[in-house]
């Protein structure tokens, strides 16, 4: 029975994922393609905070090294 | 505290670029035809689906199927059903005066409101059989003359980009800012070898470094304008392939810098080796897609014009220069930052 569950439960996550995916697609093909554009800005804007949060994290690590070079 | 003026220029630049970019609208187009077959000799009416289109308040429009440069068909009617929608009536004649049995047509609608728009492969006309030659001749022979142009402020309209082409702005100049901080580093990097000082050097990896994240968003954001342009978000493309190897090289460079334990050595054979990938990047993503005679996907590559004036107008040229020097300035500040990061931990454990 088992076996049963889990096949059930892989086709239910495949199908709704499949939904999701279309319905991605057809967000993204709407209004001219528009939302593509809104994409490519997202994916520049995401990449450049995530580089920001490395340089913080890194000012952060030098700040500790400069505090306990003081004590 | 006050920033340095090409720091506020380039956030007046990319603000520009994002306000004039996003909203500057498109020109008017024309999406869809049905029915997409159509016979020779027949009374036919086309359904023409528009984009931007403001229909209702066309004050005499005018359409043609056109064929070549010498051969169109002139509309007998035209009905607007909505700002859409427009029902177009042709009497196609039962001559085509070409030898081909199928072929395809242009769809060109004109009026003062919208200007001139078409839609090429609108449909395909069969030839059917051929008689009185004469009047066919005089049908096809109406000269598209005295087009408007379209007016006010817009983009070109393409069909399939549709408003994509306004990624013209973003995943563009994302190559030429990692083209100019690889640049920069090369400067960096003779620099260093001529004088020795390591500070050029780390100057040189925190330019790469954010070179490499422009070259990688660049990458990405050309997947995402793929899939829904090119059919797939990295199709087998020479310069797309060209980019993978160039990224690979620059790649290769932080290898090498984690391979050596003296910093000397790190800095003088990273130094060399990132003059030569600079040098190897300009053939890869320059000259190789043009020199293939195979065409490319990318404009200006092969067999494919280069930003014409199909890709790049003069309305675009306004947004896309400015826009290229302000993203230029943004990864040249940010590689100031990690700069600025690099040289404190310099300071700090040289000690």
């Amino acid at each position: 029975m088992k076996k049963y569950h889990l096949t059930i439960f892989i086709s239910i996550i495949a199908i709704a994922q499949g939904a999701a995916q279309s319905m991605v697609d057809s967000l993204l093909r709407s209004d001219g393609k528009i939302y593509v554009v809104v994409g490519t800005l997202a994916i520049i804007l995401i990449g450049i905070i995530l580089f920001l949060i490395r340089i913080d994290s890194n000012l952060t690590k030098l700040e500790n090294q400069i505090k306990q070079n003081e004590h | 505290m006050k920033l340095a003026w090409w720091k506020l220029l380039s956030i007046f630049l990319l603000f520009y670029t994002l306000i004039f970019g996003m909203l500057v609208p498109l020109k008017t187009g024309i999406t869809d035809v049905n029915p997409r077959k159509i016979q020779c000799g027949q009374k036919i009416t086309l359904l023409a689906q528009g984009y931007n289109s403001l229909y209702t308040r066309y004050q005499s429009p005018r359409a043609w199927l056109k064929l070549d440069s010498v051969h169109a068909l002139a509309a007998t009617a035209i009905r607007v059903k909505n700002d859409r929608l427009m029902e177009i009536d042709f009497e196609t004649p039962a001559y085509l005066p070409d030898t081909q049995k199928v072929k395809e047509l242009t769809l060109v609608i004109d009026d003062v409101v919208d200007g001139v728009s078409l839609l090429p492969n609108a449909t395909f006309i069969n030839r059917g059989d051929t008689t009185n030659i004469q009047a066919g001749k005089a049908a096809w022979s109406k000269i598209i003359a005295g087009t408007h142009a379209h007016q006010g402020i817009a983009f070109p309209y393409r069909n399939i980009l549709y408003e994509t082409i306004r990624n013209t702005y973003f995943h563009v100049p994302m190559w030429f800012v990692m083209f100019a901080l690889f640049g920069v580093a090369v400067y960096y990097n003779i620099k260093f070898l001529r004088t020795g000082d390591l500070t050029w050097d780390i100057r040189a990896y925190s330019f790469i470094q954010v070179g490499v994240l422009f070259g990688l968003l660049g990458l990405f954001t050309g997947a995402l304008w793929a899939t829904y342009t090119w059919g797939e978000p990295f199709p087998m493309d020479l310069k797309i392939v060209m980019t993978y190897t160039a990224l690979s090289i620059y790649f290769a460079y932080f290898l090498l810098r984690s391979a050596f334990e003296s910093f000397e050595q790190r800095a003088r054979i990273s130094s060399v080796y990132s003059i030569f990938a600079f040098a190897s990047l300009i053939p890869l993503l320059y000259v190789v897609p043009r020199l293939a005679g195979k065409d490319s996907l990318h404009p200006g590559n092969g067999g494919n014009i280069a930003f014409g004036s199909q890709d790049l107008d003069n309305t675009m040229r306004l947004i896309f220069y400015p826009a290229s020097i302000g993203w230029i300035l943004l990864g040249i500040w940010i590689a100031t930052l990690v700069t600025r990061t690099l040289l404190i931990e310099d300071k700090l454990f040289s000690k």
